[in-house]
């Protein structure tokens, strides 16, 4: 048999040219290269070839499968260029991705978390303490005298279990978070550094800027030679931190049983720089928290020996802080737990 | 408080701007709210702090300039006069409520309009003028800040002043024309027949000064501030006398202001004084003790360098008596109107105070590094509220108290403590449960719209005997939708376990077992007592209808769990230990059962962990099958076993056999057909 490799070989060439599929490649496959293919069937012709022919036909039969397959190879790479192109997907990169859905901190929460961690850095250790109270907790060993007004009913909550230490005594929602500083300072010998979260109760009516549940924090540093100065040194340490190393803050005296000497804090109007505007009242303050030197009397309550230690004291309300940081301007929202308010913060 | 600065301006030389007063004054303690200007006059408004009575009063403040400015005070002079042999008709009968009484009886007065300058100073204060001798008793008020009283002497019967607690029954008609109910906590003067004043707070309307009066009593006596501050909050009745007499007045000052009253009357009302007496005043007020002071251990305290001599003078200027009994060190005697000041720390604060807490310098504490932690409870919450926030739950805040209608509609077992004095129904009781809060904010959140909700809370429980902290967590509605996914799916009980679960996990707990039980609140067959080990710590499940209903909470089904986190935060912690990394490969068998319904997961995981097979790695559930292809009464379930061993490639015989060791149980045990 005579093979015109010249001519299959240009007719393989031009089918490969018209090939654009897999399907139509693999059928070229099965025609050429195949087990019933053209070049199975040019090597099995050589069984009745003649001996002189046989090497010539061979040689060739080999050349012709070489560039076969060549150009098979080629043209399958190109035409799997060519589908992958057809097949390419273009992504609307514009919607919404995907992400598992996490929980939000209630931000009063959030507040305490922030505070508390500065106070962690400046080596306070983080206490907490009972909110049902007793009136000595609450009222006596913070030098807050018998007849004292806060002691109403129109000032504090009061229930209906009684004081283990006083069975004549009812026990009180705490009005603040003062008293476990007598119960840290009873349990621990100074020196001490202490922060404490906590609700407290008082009998408000409910408006925009008062509830009668709200959340403070309470701090106290005892030592044997705390400062006033130093008391005036962390405060300004802690609000710069807090608000920003640009704010200003001032020192104002002020009244409080268990300290002596007292201050209230301002820090400058964050909204007007301190010119004056309706968030401050348009003094350029805002009052921030109280502070003051820990009075010898509350160091008697809780046992110290007297004149041994000096310590400060300070105290803020959460939901103030959080209502100045964010612009809040109603306190109930706190409470309410309306997740588009929650799911701000 | 109010202060008029022109009338300021009689005690003490102002040479500052107003601005530039009130910050000092601010920075002193005596903090200014509002600052307004009436003709040529500027009146400022103080909040005065409740230490502080001796400001309630022009002098008072007039004293604090003087401190803050460096400047000398000038007192208002009394007029030398002699007292009248002949005494009035008054006793007291009420000795601790009432410790001193002057009464001084002036007679030919005329009662007319008061002259302007008083009438001016008044009216910028805010105070209505109505005749010379009322206005003096205000004026002599602002000034000096002790309460007076004028009566008609002509009006009390039997010309007589009693001061007593009201009798049962008894009733006045005081100055603002309202009849007023007594009873015996009410200290009142009386005449020889009625009450004619509310001691303290306000005059009657039957002994009123009138144009017509010629004889005047003129009261000045010291009365209990407890009291009066109970008996004003009692009548709803406050007044500029009961303020200061609640904030403490000085008894010192009751003779000084009845004489300067007294001076003031027969200078603009004319007169002459006919006679006079001092109930109560006899004996010697006690003698204040003195107070040392070293002027280093002021430094020290204040961490400042003051100098002595200016110590001296600032408390000097406050009206302290100061003696040096050596170079450093001050002996100080309080005025008698400065009851606030007992110990050397009231006087660093004055002394600090007046240079300004602003002017005191400012240093960073040393903080001693302990041994001390933070509380432990505050560190588990927050490995469980980070957990749950990781795992999609919304951390909410809620009220400790609860209506009593909201704790009954919510099935609770027990009653919380009880609020004795709640303001509304909203307070009567502290919570036994955290259900009935997140009811509220279930339903505060549904109507508005969102319904889709899953909520937890860390907080207490307030019940008899003590408060005990809980976890809270609610859920209802569908879970988070992802737009890929096209069927919505609600969630289900095994979501909340799946919470309850990861809660357990983030302390390190050995794993929370769940067993059916029945429980109020929650649907029969679709509840159950969480446990770790033998403790019970809460319990989870669906909502009953009825309390949905009862709440009118909009919601098909809500799921519920509530766990007692004093008692996992009790639990064991497993250690954390590192285990060796597989070497060998794992083997998987999927086991499809049909099984009796009544047969839970957790009795056929049982049924195979008993047969103690080394090679058994784990058993995972993959599906439960409720279809119509199984029999009444039964359920599918779908789990794999996995099999593997440390040390070595398990041969396919040893997993075969193993396995069928596994069926075998499981058929034998449980009565299960494999499918």
């Amino acid at each position: 048999m005579v093979w015109n490799f010249e001519q299959l070989l240009m007719d393989a060439r031009q089918e490969l040219e018209g090939i654009k599929t897999a399907k139509a490649l693999e059928e070229f496959r099965v025609k050429y290269l195949g087990k019933k293919g053209v070049i199975q069937q040019v090597y099995a012709s050589l069984a009745q070839a003649s001996a002189e022919e046989k090497p010539l036909i061979g040689k060739q039969a080999n050349i012709f499968k070489n560039e076969v397959s060549g150009l098979f190879e080629q043209r399958k790479k190109d035409v799997e260029g060519l589908e992958k192109q057809q097949h390419r997907r273009i992504l609307d990169v514009s919607l919404p991705g995907v992400s598992q859905p996490v929980g939000v901190r209630h931000v009063l929460n959030q507040t305490i978390d922030q505070i508390c961690g500065i106070f962690e850095g400046f080596g306070f250790v983080i206490e907490e303490g009972p909110e049902v109270e007793t009136e000595f907790h609450n009222f006596d060993a913070l030098n807050i005298p018998k007849d004292h007004p806060s002691r109403d009913g129109f000032d504090t909550f009061y229930v209906d279990e009684k004081d283990p230490d006083d069975k004549k005594l009812n026990q009180l929602l705490r009005s603040q978070t003062s008293p476990v500083q007598i119960r840290v300072m009873k349990a621990h010998t100074p020196p001490l550094a202490v922060v404490v979260p906590g609700r407290v109760y008082r009998p408000d009516a409910v408006d925009a800027s008062h509830s009668f549940m709200f959340h403070q924090i309470e701090g106290l540093l005892v030592d044997k030679h705390v400062r006033f100065s130093d008391l005036k040194g962390l405060i300004e340490a802690f609000l710069k931190r807090l608000f920003g190393e640009e704010i200003t803050m001032r020192f104002r005296p002020h009244f409080f049983p268990f300290t002596e000497p007292s201050a209230e804090v301002d820090v400058s109007c964050y909204i007007c720089k301190g010119k004056g505007c309706s968030a401050c009242k348009r003094t350029g303050w805002i009052e921030v928290m109280g502070c003051g030197m820990v009075h010898p009397k509350v160091f008697e309550a809780a046992g110290y020996p007297k004149g041994k230690y000096t310590g400060l004291a300070f105290g803020l309300g959460v939901e103030r802080l959080t209502m100045l940081k964010y612009g809040i301007h109603d306190i109930r929202l706190f409470f309410e737990n309306d997740l588009r308010f929650l799911k701000q913060f | 408080m109010k202060i008029s600065l022109e009338w300021i301006k009689e005690y003490v030389g102002l040479d500052i701007t107003v601005p530039e007063l009130v910050h000092k004054l601010t920075m002193a303690g005596i903090e200014a709210e509002k600052i307004e200007s009436i003709g040529k006059d500027t009146v400022i408004e103080f909040e005065i702090t409740p230490n502080r009575p001796d400001c309630l009063n022009m002098l008072g403040i007039a004293r604090e300039v003087a401190a803050v400015l460096k400047k000398d005070l000038k007192e208002p002079a009394l007029l030398k006069r002699s007292l009248p042999k002949q005494a009035c008709n008054i006793s007291i009968e009420a000795k601790e409520a009432c410790k001193r009484y002057i009464g001084t009886l002036i007679e030919g007065v005329s009662v007319k309009s008061s002259p302007d300058e008083i009438k001016t100073r008044l009216q910028a204060l805010g105070n209505r003028p109505i005749s010379n001798i009322v206005d003096i008793t205000n004026y002599c008020l602002f000034e000096l800040g002790h309460p007076l009283h004028a009566f008609d002497y002509d009006k009390l019967k039997g010309g007589q002043i009693i001061v007593r607690y009201a009798r049962k029954g008894e009733k006045i008609v005081t100055l603002d024309g309202q009849e007023r109910e007594l009873d015996p906590s009410v200290l009142v003067i009386a005449d020889a027949e009625r009450p004619v004043a509310l001691a303290g707070i306000m005059g009657g309307a039957n002994s009123e000064v009138t144009p017509s009066t010629k004889r005047v009593l003129l009261e000045s006596a010291w009365f209990d501030p407890v009291l009066i501050r109970k008996t004003s909050r009692k009548m709803g009745l406050s007044s500029d006398s009961s303020y200061r007499f609640e904030r403490g007045t000085v008894l010192a000052q009751v003779q000084k202001s009845a004489h300067r009253a007294v001076d003031l009357i027969l200078q603009h009302a004319g007169g002459t004084v006919r006679s006079y007496k001092d109930v109560g005043g006899v004996g010697k007020t006690k003698k204040k003790p003195a107070i040392v002071l070293k002027a280093q251990t002021v430094n020290d305290f204040l961490g400042a360098t003051i100098s002595t001599a200016e110590m001296k003078r600032i408390l000097k200027t406050l009206g302290f008596g100061v003696t040096a009994p050596s170079a450093d060190a001050l002996r100080i005697v309080p005025p008698d109107f400065r009851a606030d000041v007992r110990s050397a720390e009231d006087c660093y604060e004055e002394i600090g105070r007046v240079i300004g807490y602003d002017k005191l310098p400012s240093s960073l504490p040393l903080v001693t590094i302990t041994s001390m932690r933070s509380n432990e409870r505050r560190i588990k919450r927050a490995a469980i509220v980070e957990a749950l926030l990781k795992q999609g739950l919304q951390e909410i805040l809620t009220y400790s108290m609860v209506s009593r209608e909201a704790h009954e509609k919510s099935f609770c077992a027990q009653r919380g403590m009880v609020v004795l004095n709640p303001l509304s129904q909203e307070q009567e009781l502290m919570r036994a449960s955290l259900l009935p809060s997140f009811l509220s904010v279930v339903i505060e959140n549904i109507n508005h719209g969102q319904k889709d909700l899953q909520l937890f809370e860390t907080g207490k429980a307030y019940l008899p005997g003590g408060e005990k902290e809980r976890l809270a967590i609610i859920m209802t509605g569908a879970v988070k939708q992802d737009w890929r996914q096209a069927q919505k799916r609600t969630c289900d009980f095994y979501d909340l376990k799946g919470a309850v679960e990861r809660a357990c996990s983030a302390l390190r707990t050995e794993g929370p077992s769940f067993e059916q039980v029945s429980d109020a609140k929650f649907e029969e067959g679709q509840a159950a007592s969480v446990r770790i080990g033998r403790n019970e710590i809460g319990t989870a499940g669906r909502l009953k209808a009825e309390i949905l209903k009862a709440w009118d909470v909009k919601a098909d089904e809500v799921f519920f769990a509530e766990l007692d986190l004093e008692a996992l935060y009790a639990m064991k912690q497993k250690p954390g230990r590192y285990v060796p990394l597989a070497q060998f490969p794992a083997v998987v068998r999927d086991v499809s059962l049909s099984i009796v319904s009544a047969i839970s997961f957790q009795d056929i995981q049982k049924a195979i962990l008993d047969l103690n097979l080394d090679m058994l790695k784990e058993i995972i559930f993959k599906e439960e099958y409720l279809g119509e292809k199984i029999q009444p009464g039964h359920r599918g379930v779908v789990f794999t076993v996995v099999y593997q061993n440390q040390q070595r490639t398990l041969t396919e015989a040893e997993v075969e056999g193993a396995h069928q060791k596994v069926l075998t149980s499981l058929v034998q045990r449980l009565g299960a057909m494999v499918r």
